[in-house]
């Protein structure tokens, strides 16, 4: 009864794949007359369509009920993860599977243009992300919250940094300041220098200095003997401490840089503890965490995943 | 009691790395370098792109790992620089990276006499990641169309003759991030086109297995690898000159490792609790 | 068109692991009982919301430093039970978002488990933020948050880079307990030195079928056992097979040009 019943769903599965893969084709063989690269009012126009056609898309979607919505979703992954399965796992050229002119892999044209769609989806987020720390700090600001200088701060830094970045792209000789004082001549190139330069990079590279710091008292704090492989992982731990800088490499400089004692030298050992034992390591749980991707990419495309966000499964 | 003596002991530890770091900005140590196989083979990769071809400088980093990145950036386009290969600065990870990229060959242009368009252009950073990368690699040209300063790049003279990743003899892959396997999947797989891999050292482990299958060429290992192709250049420049403070930091460390261990075991030898038992 | 396909071996292994993932998922939807070994990291999880809770101080639920991704989704999986346990004994969840689509599912999540309990009230969408999507930005808006809100339990899922042990440090630094996660290999070490307890590897993919104990999860888990062991095979038989004088030496040769990229 159960076999039946996943025979039955997997049967759906591969003809709601074919109608997709077969709409998708199609799709683009339709619409390819229609779009064609725009330039000037009518890129414009083409862009202000697009916008108007998702917008009544959305709302459209969001009046439906839950279960319908639903369904939308999990039929648009199914088919969005079709198109790359079968673009990757069919061959670029083959008489069997591809009855076209010239037998292509009639998904590889496509593979641009859905990843650049992707794109662009994700590029509407930005404005998400500057709705959502505006909010934040805005909050803060009216609320004058304790630490409400911060969220000052990060307004000035966020204006500024957009207006000159902006300003530095498409007019960087323009002149800010001309003889006041002084001062000569500011142009904004000259002020996006300044702040990318003097403030955005030397804040970055000091926030990963601080990790040394944090590393030592980690290593003060952490690293105890407590067990045989313990005391393993510190003596390879010495070794590739070691064998990265002069004062290690001088400290068995006297032995032979060729030879079987060559071997023994510390740079040798740490290069051999890096490239053979750690790799054989990383390697095998790469694979693990590999095929644990495989598994949670098939529980989504398919629709198996259960928990909060996913709800039930149809 | 116990949280007052770990407030003392970690400022007691940062004041005691900040002085073994620092006494290296006064005192002047010179530091020698054994090259390991990895960084030679990156060097041996980088003279042995044809003249015809390209390199790409690849520069997906940012300014917080330029200690290590900024400093392999500029032993490998001093390398490229010097010798007269051609190379194009390049990133799509970090949108600082290639204005970082630009900064460093602009500095290091004049020493050998090289100009930008004609032995060196910079594309700049292009967004879409994997999809940019994989179209890319199809047709330059067509992809990047304009460089950092919003020119076409078929107007430079480096650009002629450059179409695909065929025409590229080298990526040198800079990046504190496992941006590498996207140009082992979507280039290096379909084309075949060499990579060298430059990474932060805490990445470095991460970068063995694709060396030992072949799929790069080289490797340089953060600081220390940027030090190693200094010394292959034969020339004295910063990684080098910071090498000191780095042997000083981990002689440092390891040195709080053996303290922390004896008073470990001291404590349970007296028969107290060592505090919370760390588990996986 | 040259985009990369993959050859007859890397389809039919790929193929052949996902078949085997869903039969076991099959089977333990069948009634199949699957075990699952003890992971002491999830284990602890609910120790430390009740630990915070006793304390009277907020957690935290970082996601990681990558944006929508396998890792990312699964990391949500975790947080979504960390926050069901939160709203349950009303406690906060702070979970600084690294990516603006992120963001959005978070505080869908957190505001559901927050509803499903019974306290909707409860639910502060100001404790959902986006702070950066750069790293170093993000690393010092947490270590910000946990020092200012003094938290008591830190949860540290997903794929994280260097920041790792800065946020693991200030975690230490107030004293909360820490429980981390993630498949990011390099950083594995940061976090079992800083955390008290840490999910390595594919534990943490685990995570998810552990903490619910859903039928399909645990097939999932057992199939992917199965399929790593597939894995182990190929290697065994490319590496007995891998020196030259050998006569079966043709199979190592085989294995590697059609599991090369390209090949």
């Amino acid at each position: 009864m159960q076999a039946r019943k996943w025979a039955i769903v997997a049967a759906i599965y591969a003809v709601s794949g074919l109608l997709g893969a077969v709409a998708l084709w199609g799709l683009t063989h339709l619409l390819s007359p229609v779009f064609r690269p725009a330039t000037g009012v009518a890129f414009g126009l083409a862009i202000a369509a697009s916008v108007v056609l998702w917008i009544g898309l959305i709302a459209v979607i969001h009046r439906l009920p839950a279960a319908v919505k639903k369904r939308i979703v999990v039929t648009a992954t199914f088919v969005a993860g079709l198109f790359y399965v079968l673009e990757y796992y069919l061959p670029a050229k083959s008489a069997v599977f591809f009855w076209r002119a010239h037998h292509t892999n009639p998904f590889s044209p496509m593979i641009f243009t859905v990843g650049d769609a992707v794109s662009v989806i994700f590029g509407f987020t930005f404005f998400l992300a500057a709705f959502s720390l505006s909010l934040v700090h805005g909050k803060s600001i009216a609320a004058r919250r304790p630490g409400y200088h911060n969220s000052i701060a990060f307004f000035v830094a966020f204006i500024m940094m957009a207006v000159f970045g902006l300003w530095e792209t498409y007019s960087p000789d323009t002149t800010l300041i001309h003889h006041i004082g002084w001062i000569r001549r500011v142009t904004a190139h000259q002020v996006y220098d300044h702040l990318f330069n003097s403030m955005y990079v030397p804040l970055t590279a000091t926030l990963f200095s601080v990790l040394s710091f944090y590393m030592a008292t980690a290593a003060f704090r952490a690293f105890r003997i407590r067990s045989a492989e313990a005391a393993f992982m510190m003596v390879a731990a010495f070794f590739c401490m070691m064998g990265q800088v002069p004062l290690g490499m001088w400290l068995t400089h006297n032995l032979p840089l060729h030879g079987p004692l060559s071997h023994l030298r510390m740079e040798a050992m740490a290069n051999w503890t890096l490239g053979v034992i750690s790799m054989a390591g990383l390697r095998a749980v790469t694979f693990g965490v590999l095929v644990g991707g495989l598994a949670i990419s098939l529980r989504i495309w398919l629709n198996l995943e259960r928990g909060a966000f996913f709800e039930q499964e149809l | 009691m116990e949280q007052s003596s770990q407030f003392w002991s970690r400022r007691i530890i940062w004041l005691l790395l900040a002085i073994a770091t620092g006494i290296f900005i006064v005192v002047k140590v010179k530091a020698v370098m054994y090259v390991s196989r990895p960084a030679l083979s990156l060097y041996e990769a980088v003279e042995r792109v044809p003249a015809d071809k390209i390199i790409v400088v690849s520069c997906n980093w940012e300014p917080g790992t330029r200690g290590e990145n900024g400093l392999q950036t500029e032993a490998l386009i001093r390398h490229c620089l010097r010798n007269g290969k051609h190379f194009a600065i390049f990133g799509w990870a970090y949108p600082a990276g290639p204005q970082l990229g630009q900064q460093i060959a602009e500095r290091l242009q004049g020493r050998y006499h090289r100009r930008y368009g004609t032995d060196w252009v910079n594309w700049g950073y292009k967004t879409g990641q994997n999809n940019m990368v994989r179209a890319w690699a199809q047709n330059i040209p067509g992809t990047i169309k304009e460089d950092i300063l919003h020119k076409p790049i078929t107007s430079y003279p480096v650009m002629r003759g450059i179409r695909s990743a065929r025409d590229v003899g080298l990526i040198l892959e800079i990046t504190p991030s496992d941006t590498l396997v996207t140009y082992v999947r979507f280039v290096y797989g379909i084309y075949g086109t060499p990579i060298g891999y430059a990474c932060t050292g805490v990445m470095a482990p991460e970068g063995f297995p694709y060396l030992d299958a072949g799929q790069i060429v080289g490797l340089l290992k953060g600081l220390a690898g940027a030090a190693e192709y200094e010394q292959l250049l034969h020339y004295r420049g910063e990684a080098l000159k910071r090498m000191p403070a780095q042997s000083s930091a981990h002689l440092l460390i390891i040195a709080l490792i053996v303290v922390g261990n004896v008073l470990y075991f001291r404590a349970r030898r007296r028969g107290e609790a060592p505090g919370r038992r760390l588990s996986t | 068109m040259s985009t990369q396909h993959a050859n007859a071996l890397q389809a039919a292994i790929v193929a052949i692991i996902g078949v085997v993932i869903l039969y076991m998922i099959l089977s333990a939807r069948g009634g199949r009982q699957l075990f699952i070994r003890r992971i002491p990291g999830l284990a602890a999880i609910d120790e430390a919301v009740g630990r915070a809770t006793e304390m009277g101080r907020p957690l935290l639920f970082s996601t990681g430093l990558v944006g929508v991704d396998i890792d990312t989704l699964q990391a949500l999986a975790i947080a979504q039970y960390v926050s069901r346990l939160a709203a349950r004994y009303g406690n906060r969840l702070i979970v600084p978002a690294v990516d603006p689509v992120i963001f959005a599912i978070a505080e869908q999540l957190v505001r559901e488990a927050y509803t499903a309990e019974g306290k909707p009230e409860a639910f502060r969408s100001d404790d959902i933020r986006f702070l950066s999507s750069e790293q170093f930005p993000y690393a010092a808006g947490v270590m910000g948050i946990i020092n200012r809100e003094r938290v008591a339990s830190t949860f540290f899922f997903g794929y994280f880079y260097a920041e790792a042990l800065l946020l693991s440090e200030t975690g230490q630094e107030v004293g909360a307990i820490q429980i981390a996660g993630t498949p990011a290999t390099t950083q594995i070490p940061f976090f079992l030195a800083s955390c008290d307890y840490t999910i390595i590897g594919d534990e943490f993919y685990a995570a998810s079928a552990y903490l619910t104990r859903e039928p399909t999860l645990l097939g999932s888990l057992v199939g992917q056992d199965i399929g790593k062991a597939l894995l182990m095979l190929l290697v065994i038989i490319g590496t007995a097979t891998a020196a030259p004088h050998l006569p079966l030496h043709v199979v190592s040769q085989w294995l590697a040009r059609m599991l090369h990229p390209g090949g």
